[in-house]
C-alpha cells in the first residue's frame, strides 16, 4: 500500500538473550506474524499482523515473548482518542460496516464492582461451609400458584416442568458456527460432570451431541437454523432467542466462509452460504406472537420442557419482562449490554443496551410489584465475571446466572477480540480444522469443570459468611447489599442502600 | 509399565516436545543456557505430512531389536526401559538400522542415544508429556 | 421509598435485629387459666431481655365474644383514634369497645392510647368484597396499619388477644393485669434490641387474625421472605422478623391450606441430602413444597412459638442455632427459650425433651384443632 493511516496497535518485543529460535511462535501464529530467517539465524516478526491473541507468547518455553502497546501516539487529545481517529479511516478506505467481537470494551459503569456484600456477626452468626450442609441446588420453572390436592388430600406435585441444577451458573449460547466443534464438545461434557446445561446458541445441535441432551438446552432464534422436531426434543428445555445483549435490535451473522459441511448439515442450509439470521423474528410481531410460539414449541414437545425467552437488556426491559411473563414463558433471560458476541457491528456493541446489574433489579422489582414474580425464574447473563458477580446477581433477584465469555476464557481465550476473523488461534472461535484442533475438550472440559467448582465453593464461602445455608434464601434478598460509589438515583434502580446506611 | 504415547488427532506439530527433551537431556537446568546457539538433538522426532503431525518416540519393545543388534553390548533392558550405555557404544548404526521405528539416533557426541522416559536424567517424569500443549502425548500403562 | 416506610413513628425506618426470650404454655383439655403462669415464666429469663418491649398472647380469653374479631388498637393521638374509628364503621358492626384496662406501673412509660373493639364485618360490604370473613379483616387490618398516621392494629383475632409494650414483658404482664385473664393457652415474650424503637407496636408477639408469633433469633433470610410475601397484599411496615413470619405463615397456612407440617416443610425445608433419603412420594412432595415456596425458606437463627386457635406449634431452624425445650404434664405443655422457664412453674414435668431443629412441636387442644387442612387429633409431635 502507497499511503498507510493505520500503525498497529501492538509491537512485539523479543527477547533476544532468551529466544533458542525454537520456531513454535511460527509454527503456531494463525496471522503468520512470525518468521525464521534462515540466513540470519534469527526469527523475524511483522506486528502489522499481531491481534494480541498470547498464543506464542504463552508456547514460547523460554518466555523470550511480549506484547506491549505501541508507543506510537497521535496528539493527546481527550476528544478525539487515537481508536476514534482510526476508526474513520478504516471506514473512508472500505465503506463497510465496523465489526467488532466479544463484549463492548468501553469504560462504562461496572456496577458488579461498585456493590458490596453483608457478612454476619454478632446478632446472627455466619455459618461454617466446612461443617455445616451448604446447599447451592437450584430450581428454574414456572411454580405452582395454589396448591392442589387429589382425592387422598395429597399434593399433586407434577405441576410444570422443572430445571434442575446443581449450581446456579449455566453456560449461555454459543452457536456452533460462532465456535468450534471442540468448543461446544469441551461445554457438553462439563456441563454433564457439573450437573448443568450448556446452551446450542442460533447454530443448531450437532447429531453427535444428542447424547448429551439431558444436559442441552435447544435454542430457537430467528433463523430457525437447525430446527426440527428432533432437535427441539432432544434438550433438557427451548430457549427462543429474541435479543442479545450485544447486539441489540439485530441478528446473528455468520459468514459463507465458516460454513464449510458439518455447518450446512447442522443448521440445514446451503454449503458456503451467508447465514444471516433476521432482526426480528418474522412470525412475532407482537407480544401475542411470541405466546403463539411458545405454546407451538410446548405442544411439539407435549410441555414436558421448559421454554426460555431470551432477551437482550434495553431500556424498557421491566415493561418487556412482564409481558413474557404473562406469555406462558417458563424462564427469561436477560442479557445485558456487556454480553459477547462472535462478530456484531461495532456502534451497535458499543451504544446499544443497559447493564444487566440494573435491568435485573428493575425487571425483579417489577414483576414483584406486580405479583408474578414466582410465575417465572430469572436468568441474567452478559459480563459476569466472578463468583462475586454471581452472589451479587443473586442478592438483586436472579435465580441463575448464565455464563459464556468466562467460559471461553476458561477455555484459552485472551480476548483479542478478532473471533469475526475466523483465525482464532486457540481454537474457539474458528471452524479452520488446522485451528480447531488446538482445543482439545479432554483439557476444555477440566477447565470449564475446575472453574465453576471454584466458583461454587467461594460461592459457599460467602453465603456462609452471610448467615445463608440455601442459595434460595439469597434471592433478592437486596439487605446484602450495599453499593459504593453510587449516586441517589443508581441506588433507586438497584434497590439497595449505600454502605454505612 | 508405563510408556509414551501419542495421539495424532491432538498433535499440533508445535515441536515443543522435541526442545523440552532436548533440554531435559542437556544436564542443565537453564533452558535458555541449554539450547540457545546450539545445534539441538532431541530423543523424539515430530513426523509431518500434510496437516497430520506426531511424535516417535522408543517403543521400549518387549523383544527390543536394537539390544540384539548392538554388536557392543551397550544396550541394555531395566525392568523393561531399554537404556544405553554410552560408555561402551562403538558407533557402529547397527542398532539405527535394526529399529524399524527409527528410535535410535547419534548424539551430539557422536555416540548413540534414545528416548529413556527420563528416568536417567534429573528430571524422573518424561518431560514431553508435560511440554505437549494439547495433551497430545500421554504417560499410561496400555 | 414508599410513604408507610417513612413514618416516623414506626419501627420500620431500620431494621432492629434482637435476642430474646419466649415460652408458651397449653392446656389441651381446654381448662382455662390465668396469665401470671406466663408472666412467671418468662420473669426467670429476665436478662434475656433489656426492658425495651415485652408482650402476650392469650388464646380462649374473650369467650362471650367467640364469634367476634376483638381488635386491640395502639392510638397515638386522638385524631388517629377518630380516623380508624370512621374506617371501623364503613367496614364493621362494631359490638362492643372500651379501653383495655390497664394499671398504671412506674416502668412503663409512655403509653399510647390502647383500645380494644369486638367488630363482625358488615354483611353487605362482606357481600360485594366477594372475599371470605377472614381476608376481608385482615385487608381491613393491613389498610389501617398502612394508611392511618398514628394508628396500629396489634391484635385481630377470635377469643384471643396480644398485649404488648415497651418494657420487661413481667412489667407488661402486670400493666394489662394479665392476672385477671382467663385462657387455655398463652405465649409470651421478652426482648433485647439493638436500637431503642420509641413505639409500641414494634413490640412482640405480632399477631394477624388469630396468628401470633413469638421468634427468638434474627434471620438472614429476612429480605427475600419479604419481597416475596409482599407480592400477595402483606405490607411488612415495621420490618421485624416476626411479622414476615406471620405473613408466611397466615398465606400458608390460610390461603394456601397446607398443613402445620407442611408449612414446616416449607419455612424450616429439610436439607436436600435429607429429602434425597426419604421414599419416592415423601421426596416428590417435600421437593414440590421446597421449590414452589423456594422464597419462604428461613435461614439464620430462629426459634419460634406460633399460636392459633386451638393450638400452639414450637418450631427451631434447622441448624438449631437457637435453644429450645419442651415438656408435658397432664394435660399440659410447655415450650420455652430455657428449662428454667418451665420448672419454674412445672418443677415436675412428666416428660422434658429438646425438640430437634427443623421439626415442628404442634400441641393441640383435645377437641377438633382448627390445624392445618385437615381436622385432626394429634399427641403432642415433635420429639
Amino acid at each position: 500500500m502507497a499511503i498507510n493511516y493505520l500503525y498497529p496497535d501492538f509491537e512485539v518485543q523479543r527477547n533476544e538473550s532468551r529466544c533458542i529460535t525454537c520456531r513454535v511462535c511460527e509454527r503456531q501464529c494463525a496471522n503468520l506474524v512470525h518468521h525464521y530467517d534462515e540466513q540470519a539465524g534469527r526469527m523475524t516478526s511483522d506486528e502489522s499482523l499481531c491481534v494480541n491473541c498470547h498464543r506464542c507468547v504463552s508456547l514460547c518455553p523460554t518466555r523470550a515473548l511480549k506484547i506491549v502497546k505501541t508507543d506510537h501516539v497521535f496528539k493527546e487529545n481527550a476528544n478525539w482518542r487515537g481508536e476514534v481517529i482510526q476508526d474513520i479511516y478504516r471506514q473512508a478506505e472500505t465503506g463497510g460496516v465496523l465489526l467488532a467481537s466479544m463484549g463492548t470494551p468501553k469504560p462504562y459503569p461496572v456496577y458488579w464492582d461498585k456493590m458490596l456484600i453483608n457478612a454476619s456477626q454478632v446478632t446472627n452468626p455466619s455459618i461454617d461451609p466446612l461443617r455445616e450442609p451448604m446447599e447451592t441446588t437450584t430450581f428454574l420453572g414456572k411454580k405452582s400458584t395454589a396448591i392442589q390436592r387429589d382425592e387422598q388430600g395429597k399434593l399433586i406435585t407434577d405441576t410444570t416442568p422443572q430445571l434442575k441444577l446443581a449450581i446456579p451458573i449455566m453456560f449461555s449460547a454459543m452457536s456452533y458456527g460462532s465456535i468450534s466443534y471442540n468448543a461446544h464438545k469441551s461445554l457438553a461434557l462439563a456441563a454433564e460432570r457439573l450437573g448443568t446445561l450448556y446452551n446450542t446458541g442460533e447454530g443448531g445441535l450437532h447429531e453427535d451431541f444428542y447424547r448429551h441432551g439431558k444436559n442441552t438446552i435447544v435454542q430457537v432464534a430467528s433463523g430457525r437454523f437447525g430446527v426440527h422436531p428432533g432437535y427441539l426434543n432432544a434438550g433438557a428445555a427451548i430457549e427462543i432467542k429474541m435479543g442479545q445483549g450485544a447486539k441489540p435490535g439485530i441478528g446473528g451473522h455468520l459468514p459463507g466462509s465458516k460454513i464449510g459441511q458439518d455447518i450446512s448439515k447442522t443448521r440445514m442450509i446451503p454449503l458456503h452460504s451467508d447465514a444471516i439470521s433476521p432482526a426480528p423474528h418474522h412470525d412475532i410481531y407482537s407480544i401475542e406472537d411470541l405466546r403463539q410460539l411458545v405454546y407451538a414449541l410446548k405442544e411439539a414437545t407435549n410441555y414436558t420442557k421448559p421454554v426460555i425467552v431470551k432477551v437482550a437488556a434495553v431500556h424498557n426491559i421491566s415493561a418487556i419482562a412482564s409481558g413474557i411473563a404473562r406469555s406462558g414463558a417458563d424462564i427469561i433471560a436477560i442479557d445485558g449490554f456487556r454480553g459477547g458476541t462472535g462478530a456484531a457491528p461495532a456502534r451497535i456493541r458499543d451504544n446499544v443496551g443497559i447493564p444487566i446489574e440494573l435491568a435485573l433489579a428493575s425487571v425483579d422489582e417489577r414483576l414483584r410489584a406486580e405479583g408474578i414474580r414466582n410465575q417465572v425464574s430469572l436468568v441474567v447473563g452478559g459480563s459476569i465475571r466472578s463468583s462475586a458477580d454471581v452472589i451479587k446477581a443473586i442478592a438483586l433477584g436472579a435465580d441463575a446466572i448464565y455464563i459464556a465469555t468466562s467460559a471461553l476464557i476458561a477455555l484459552g481465550c485472551h480476548l483479542c477480540r478478532t473471533c469475526h476473523s475466523g483465525k482464532c488461534n486457540w481454537g474457539i472461535a474458528t471452524q479452520n480444522p488446522e485451528l480447531v484442533k488446538r482445543l482439545n475438550p479432554e483439557i476444555g472440559s477440566e477447565h470449564l469443570v475446575n472453574l465453576l467448582t471454584a466458583w461454587n465453593h467461594e460461592i459457599k464461602e460467602m453465603m456462609g459468611g452471610m448467615g445463608i445455608n440455601s442459595i434460595e434464601a439469597l434471592k433478592g434478598n437486596r439487605l446484602m447489599l450495599r453499593g459504593i460509589g453510587l449516586c441517589d438515583a443508581e441506588l433507586k434502580i438497584l434497590g439497595i442502600s449505600h454502605a454505612g446506611a | 509399565m508405563k510408556r509414551v504415547y501419542v495421539n495424532e488427532t491432538w498433535c499440533l506439530g508445535c515441536h515443543l516436545c522435541e526442545y523440552y527433551c532436548a533440554y531435559a537431556n542437556s544436564g542443565l537446568n537453564d533452558m535458555v543456557k541449554a539450547l540457545k546457539d546450539k545445534e539441538i538433538r532431541p530423543r523424539l522426532t515430530i513426523e509431518q505430512e500434510g496437516t497430520i503431525s506426531f511424535a516417535v518416540s522408543c517403543r521400549h519393545c518387549t523383544e527390543p531389536l536394537c539390544m540384539k543388534s548392538c554388536i557392543a553390548g551397550a544396550i541394555s533392558c531395566k525392568d523393561g526401559l531399554i537404556v544405553i550405555d554410552q560408555s561402551k557404544c562403538v558407533n557402529c548404526y547397527s542398532c539405527i538400522m535394526a529399529c524399524p521405528y527409527g528410535a535410535l539416533m547419534p548424539s551430539v557426541e557422536q555416540v548413540m542415544q534414545k528416548c529413556e522416559l527420563c528416568a536417567t536424567n534429573s528430571h524422573g517424569q518424561p518431560v514431553c508429556v508435560q511440554g505437549c500443549p494439547n495433551k497430545a502425548i500421554v504417560y499410561e500403562e496400555r | 421509598m414508599d410513604g408507610y416506610h417513612q413514618h416516623h413513628y414506626l419501627e420500620g425506618e431500620v431494621r432492629i435485629p434482637s435476642g430474646c426470650a419466649i415460652s408458651g404454655i397449653i392446656d389441651r383439655s381446654g381448662t382455662r387459666f390465668s396469665g401470671s403462669d406466663a408472666i412467671a415464666s418468662i420473669s426467670v429469663m429476665h436478662d434475656r431481655s433489656n426492658g425495651l418491649g415485652g408482650g402476650f398472647a392469650g388464646y380462649g380469653i374473650y369467650p362471650e365474644y367467640a364469634d367476634f374479631t376483638a381488635l386491640h388498637i395502639f392510638y397515638y393521638g386522638s385524631e388517629a383514634k377518630r380516623k380508624t374509628e370512621e374506617f371501623l364503621e364503613e367496614h364493621f358492626d362494631l359490638i362492643n369497645l372500651s379501653k383495655i384496662p390497664t394499671e398504671k406501673h412506674r416502668a412503663i412509660t409512655d403509653e399510647p392510647l390502647i383500645w380494644r373493639y369486638f367488630v363482625m364485618p358488615l354483611p353487605t360490604k362482606l357481600a360485594s368484597s366477594q372475599l371470605d370473613e377472614d381476608e376481608y379483616t385482615a385487608r381491613c387490618v393491613i389498610r389501617i396499619n398502612k394508611e392511618i398516621d398514628g394508628s396500629y392494629v396489634f391484635s385481630s383475632g377470635k377469643n384471643m388477644g396480644v398485649f404488648k409494650a415497651v418494657g420487661y414483658p413481667e412489667d407488661v404482664g402486670a400493666f394489662y393485669r394479665l392476672d385477671d385473664y382467663k385462657g387455655y393457652s398463652w405465649t409470651v415474650h421478652g426482648r433485647y434490641p439493638t436500637n431503642t424503637p420509641g413505639w409500641w407496636g414494634g413490640a412482640h408477639p405480632f399477631s394477624l387474625l388469630s396468628y401470633s408469633v413469638v421468634h427468638n433469633g434474627e434471620i438472614s433470610s429476612y429480605d427475600a421472605n419479604r419481597r416475596f410475601i409482599e407480592m400477595y397484599g402483606y405490607a411488612c411496615t415495621l420490618k421485624t422478623d416476626t411479622e414476615v413470619i406471620t405473613y408466611m405463615i397466615d398465606y400458608l397456612h390460610r390461603r394456601q391450606g397446607l398443613t402445620l407440617e407442611e408449612v414446616s416443610s416449607v419455612i424450616a425445608a429439610p436439607f436436600w441430602s435429607t429429602i434425597e433419603r426419604k421414599d419416592e412420594e415423601e421426596k416428590r412432595a417435600l421437593t414440590y413444597l421446597r421449590n414452589t415456596f423456594a422464597s419462604m425458606l428461613i435461614t439464620g437463627p430462629f426459634s419460634i412459638i406460633l399460636g392459633y386457635n386451638g393450638g400452639l406449634m414450637a418450631l427451631n431452624d434447622r441448624l438449631k442455632l437457637r435453644s429450645m425445650v419442651a415438656a408435658e404434664k397432664g394435660d399440659k405443655v410447655f415450650i420455652a427459650s430455657e428449662e428454667a422457664a418451665i420448672r419454674i412453674i412445672e418443677p415436675n414435668p412428666d416428660r422434658l425433651w429438646y425438640p430437634i431443629g427443623g421439626k415442628p412441636v404442634i400441641a393441640e387442644l383435645y377437641t377438633t384443632g382448627q390445624g392445618g387442612a385437615h381436622g385432626h387429633q394429634l399427641p403432642v409431635s415433635g420429639l
